[in-house]
């Protein structure tokens, strides 16, 4: 729903229409669309002006309003015979709307017309703006359901119909040949364009109006320059007949009447009681620019008055226009004014003696094609202040700019001193005019900064830091004592310096990291240059800052039982490696309780290091080593680093490693296979609690799985397996699992697979004994002896393969040196003979 | 120019001296021209079965390999000690010092070198075989000699550790392209000539190599104390036989094998007759 209404808190206000009259009102200018076809509701409290007839008739009238003459007050809708009565009351006007086409700049425009009333004088007074006889909340306004561009709604909420607000005019015209009166209402800031009583071409500001400025006064002679617009039939808005300007100043009143017509000599009836003063008393001549094309309506016309008095707190109450013929009268548009600011730097703010400040002031808000002047005052410790001026004369766009000075080198006859420099900075054109007692003064615009020399390049440093000390103003190869007195007495020190041929003497100190911490006061002087005040400066040691520059651990993966190895630097600020210090640390595990907390000390290669072992049941995961801030140090008291550093690393379990040994022990009770496997943890040490299992496959079929049981005599898990004649024979792989008891989970080992070739001849002895016993009773028995005696029993054969242990034999000689080079070399000699 | 043998155990005490010295005799008996290197001083070595007397020994390949004699004077003749009637025999003790004959060979030590000092003792006496008789065990020398040769003999007992160093050097010598075989010597009593036979073979397809003779354990070669040449103090002992075989066997292999431009030619090519005492 779109609706404009008047602000609700602005002073009331009403105007007359007399019968056959109408008024209008505007929007801004709209963006080309459609306006749909929808009802509009126009509410205004309208009265009938008493002692007349009291009653008159309203019509409300919505257009749109084009500026290239092409559709002129396209009728949207109407809605005529609107009743208005002696007593103000409030009228909803409907209009039934047509769907209207809109293009670019166009207006919306709403007339209310005082229709003409037989047998009735009335005039309708409709109140249109503020409180009074509206109530708030239900103040005149406009409404309708129509749909509008986008960018219409916005600017018709933001700026809805000119019923009457701030900064807003609504226009007031005439269909006869009667006066028109244009009204228009201060009601917050404006300004004028003002030249001084010179006219020298120098503008300033002032603020019209401001409750903020009362002590803003405009002097005798200052312009006030205005402009207004006109439409008429004739392209030279001839009809506007005279302009009256109210101003009050401190309780009086002050108005001002010019005639255009030297011919009619009718003063126009007064339209606001007051003291009247007579034409040229307190106003100028106005001069008058020609007419030139405006947006709005037709024509702009541009208008001067000079001041004939003085006004110390000025109020421009109303200025109105009046016309007769077939022009329109307008509204006066003030002049837009510039503000301008200023805001001063000095860079750097610190500097040392030898170098240059750039001193820089940054207007905004200037007036374009303009002159300003600028003084720039430097004050040195010494009390002399030199100057430096500077002009800058903007462009006709240009309303920003920057003007800057070097010091030393744009100030003739500056010194080079130790201390605070005042910078003063004063636009002596152009100058504004402040009232002072009677009169004006002028008054210069001035915005101040400071910056400051030293001897040392730093206030502050930390011990490790490189003190650059530069003084200047000496004689050519003049020779000084440069003095440093500290905290430590003992470690005052004065140094013979010479200046270099341009009379500047530089020299550096880098502090101990056991300095004294405190003020120190650096002093030079010379034999023959005497400086005032003294060439002597102050500066401040504190403890160095040791900085973390590398933390890292010797692997980003570990298993349980592993060694950590963390590495770390610790660095001065001057970047020289700490060599005794301390680094404390904290290992903490992924549930973030802290593991250890220790300290990495010097490994002697500027580095520090500190080692730990992963426990057997460490919890698996992302662990880390945390350096906290400011918990390291050196023997000389400096700490740091500033900020807490971390380093992750992962911790996984542990692979069991397994040595197995698969012996087969022949006896009388046949053969058994011994299975024996050391199991160790990573670093070592044997583990000798969980479960050990081995696991007998033959052509991967399991023939048994047989537990290994732990014998801390040996250090080992033993199984036995008693190999049945019913066994195959052949090669057996003997698969090796283990796992310990660390919890939740384990450190294990699968699938360590062993060969052992299991030679499965049966007892020849046994089968042919046994038959000859059973044939040969007790003869046999004796033959069975000899026979036992005489046939030799067959020696079974059998070796394990202990091909993981082969392998791991192989490779450790492969891996040597030695056999390399035997390798390279035989085959450097093999491809020889090739190409031989 | 002939072929170089390795003869290795990775145990002492498997019968590698024994067999190197009888399988050269053998062959030297056969008509060819062999000489045996012994780099194996630190035990009782070639040099005792051949009865070498440490005062006859003028000079050593190491000194040859410094420069500080020619070959000629590194070689023993054994022909008349040993009473061979055919053949030649040459006993070459490689260094009083081994640890001394490597660093002489420098840092990284130079094969080559050691190669072309060897191959031109070879030439120099026409050999048509030359044994080297390794350290027992896994050392540089023993890499060294695997290095240079053509062939490498592997000797091993019946025995857990024996064939554990075996499947080790067989993978080495694998590594460095070098032909292997397998003598199983001082099989146990008791144990049945097919099943040894059953057994040598299962345990030589397992680790990838052949089998080039199997040797019972004899108590009277074992008495001899390594004192003399077996096929000589004994020629008639079925020991000796063995022996014989064994090194027929390996002369039939190296007739197989290809020599360069030079292929092994038999005595009998040589103008020299061929005779067994075996």
């Amino acid at each position: 729903m779109l609706s404009a209404q008047s602000p609700s808190s602005q002073a009331e206000t009403s105007i007359s229409i007399p019968q056959s009259f109408s008024i209008f009102f505007y929007t801004q200018p709209l963006a080309e669309g459609e306006i749909s076809g929808s009802t509009w509701t126009v509410t205004i409290y309208a009265q009938a002006v008493p002692g007349q007839t009291d009653t008159g008739s309203l019509t409300a009238e919505l257009s749109i309003y084009s500026l290239d003459g092409t559709i002129q007050n396209a009728l949207i809708g109407s809605s005529s015979g609107n009743a208005v009565t002696a007593t103000t009351t409030k009228i909803d006007i409907p209009i039934q709307g047509v769907t209207a086409a809109v293009k670019n700049g166009d207006r919306l425009t709403l007339r209310l017309y005082a229709e003409s009333v037989a047998g009735s004088t009335a005039s309708l007074k409709i109140f249109y703006d503020g409180q009074g006889n509206e109530l708030l909340g239900d103040e005149s306004r406009i409404q309708t359901t129509a749909t509008v561009e986008e960018s219409w709604r916005q600017d018709f909420e933001a700026n809805p119909f000119s019923l009457s607000s701030v900064n807003r005019y609504w226009q007031a015209f005439g269909t006869g040949s009667v006066s028109q009166v244009s009204i228009q209402y201060y009601t917050a800031s404006h300004s004028l364009r003002v030249t001084d009583k010179s006219g020298s071409g120098t503008y300033a500001r002032y603020d019209f109006n401001t409750v903020n400025n009362p002590s803003e006064g405009l002097p005798s002679g200052t312009i006030l320059s205005f402009y207004w617009l006109a439409t008429s039939v004739d392209s030279m808005g001839t009809s506007v007949l005279s302009l009256h300007l109210q101003i009050s100043d401190q309780g009086s009143s002050y108005e001002h009447y010019w005639y255009w017509s030297s011919s009619n000599t009718t003063i126009p009836p007064l339209v606001y009681p007051g003291t009247k003063k007579a034409a040229g008393m307190y106003m100028g001549p106005i001069s008058l620019g020609s007419w030139t094309k405006h947006e709005l309506l037709n024509w702009k016309k541009q208008a001067e008055i000079t001041l004939g008095v003085s006004l110390q707190s000025p109020r421009v109450v109303s200025v109105s226009l009046q016309s007769t013929g077939l022009g329109k009268a307008t509204d006066v548009y003030w002049d837009n004014i510039f503000v301008s600011s200023h805001t001063p730097s000095a860079q750097p703010q610190r500097m040392q003696e030898g170098q240059t400040n750039t001193l820089s002031l940054t207007v905004t808000g200037a007036i374009p094609s303009t002159t300003y002047q600028f003084e720039f005052n430097v004050t040195d410790p010494a009390g002399i202040t030199t100057t430096s001026m500077v002009s800058h004369t903007t462009s006709s766009s240009e309303t920003n700019f920057i003007v800057s000075r070097i010091y030393s080198d744009d100030f003739q006859g500056s010194g080079v001193l130790v201390g605070n420099y005042n910078v003063s900075i004063r636009q002596t054109g152009p100058v504004y005019l402040i009232p002072q007692g009677s009169g004006f003064i002028t008054d210069y615009v001035t915005t101040s900064t400071s910056f400051t020399v030293h001897l040392a390049d730093r206030a502050i440093y930390q011990r490790t830091d490189t003190l650059r000390f530069q003084a200047s103003g000496y004689g050519a190869l003049e020779r000084a004592n440069v003095t440093l007195l500290g905290p430590d007495p003992s470690s005052n020190y004065l140094v013979p310096v010479q200046a270099d041929s341009t009379g500047m003497i530089v020299t550096t100190w880098v502090i101990p990291r056991n300095a004294a911490l405190g003020n120190y006061t650096l002093t030079v002087k010379a034999i023959t240059t005497i400086k005032i005040p003294s060439d002597s400066d102050q500066f401040n040691v504190t403890s160095a800052v040791l900085q973390l520059s590398r933390l890292s651990t010797d692997a980003t993966d570990y298993q349980r039982t592993q060694n950590v190895t963390l590495h770390a630097t610790l660095l001065y600020p001057g970047q020289s490696i700490v060599p005794d210090g301390y680094l404390e640390f904290q290992v903490v595990q992924p549930d973030g309780s802290v593991f250890l907390t220790s300290t990495a000390l010097p490994d002697g290669s500027g580095g520090y290091v500190a080692s730990f072992k992963i426990p057997t049941a460490a919890p698996i995961g992302s662990w880390q080593i945390i350096v906290p801030s400011w918990q390291s140090g050196d023997p000389s008291g400096n700490n740091g680093p500033a900020k807490t550093s971390a380093v992750r690393f992962a911790v996984s379990p542990a692979v069991l490693q397994v040595q197995t040994r698969v012996s087969i022990d022949n006896s009388q009770n046949g053969r058994t296979l011994q299975i024996q496997a050391s199991i160790t943890y990573p670093d070592g040490s044997h583990a000798s609690a969980g479960q050990a299992m081995a696991q007998l496959v033959h052509n991967g079929v399991t023939i048994v799985y047989v537990p290994l049981m732990f014998d801390a005599a040996k250090a080992m898990w033993i199984g036995y397996y008693q190999i049945k004649s019913s066994d195959p024979e052949g090669l057996w792989l003997v698969v090796i699992s283990a796992r310990d008891l660390a919890g939740p989970v384990s450190n294990s080992i699968d699938n360590v697979v062993h060969n052992v070739l299991v030679d499965g001849a049966a007892s020849y002895w046994n089968i042919d004994m046994s038959l000859v016993m059973a044939i040969l009773a007790p003869v046999g028995a004796l033959i069975a002896f000899i026979a036992w005696r005489l046939v030799p029993r067959r020696k079974r054969l059998s070796v394990a393969l202990e091909t993981e242990k082969v392998m791991q034999t192989v490779n450790k000689v492969q891996s040597t040196d030695f056999f390399r080079s035997i390798r390279d070399q035989l085959a450097t000699a093999s491809s020889l003979r090739n190409e031989k | 120019m002939g072929v170089s043998i390795a003869v290795h155990s990775f145990k002492g005490g498997t019968g590698k001296s024994t067999i190197t010295s009888n399988v050269a005799v053998s062959l030297a008996i056969r008509g060819w021209r062999v000489g045996v290197m012994d780099m194996d001083l630190e035990g009782p070595g070639l040099h005792v079965i051949f009865n070498i007397d440490p005062a006859d020994v003028q000079a050593t390949l190491n000194d040859v390999l410094m420069g500080s004699a020619n070959p000629g004077q590194a070689v023993i003749r054994l022909n008349d000690k040993l009473g061979l009637k055919t053949g030649e025999l040459y006993f070459m003790p490689a260094s009083t010092n081994v640890t001394a004959m490597l660093r002489t060979l420098r840092t990284g030590f130079e094969i080559v070198s050691f190669m072309k000092a060897l191959e031109s003792l070879q030439k120099l006496f026409d050999l048509d075989y030359l044994f080297i008789d390794t350290h027992p065990g896994i050392e540089n020398d023993t890499l060294l000699a695997t290095g240079v040769c053509d062939h490498l003999l592997i000797v091993t007992r019946i025995d857990q550790q024996d064939i554990f160093g075996t499947n080790v050097m067989v993978e080495l010598a694998r590594s460095l392209d070098k032909p292997a075989h397998l003598i199983f010597n001082m099989i146990p009593r008791g144990v049945r000539e097919a099943d040894a036979s059953k057994f040598a073979k299962k345990l030589g397809t397992r680790l990838g190599v052949d089998v080039l003779g199997l040797l019972p354990f004899s108590d009277d070669v074992q008495g001899a104390l390594s004192k003399s040449v077996f096929i000589v103090s004994a020629p008639n002992h079925p020991m000796a036989a063995r022996y014989h075989q064994l090194a027929r066997e390996i002369e039939e292999f190296e007739k197989g094998q290809p020599k360069g431009n030079d292929q092994l030619m038999s005595p009998s090519t040589r103008g020299v007759s061929a005779s067994s005492n075996g």
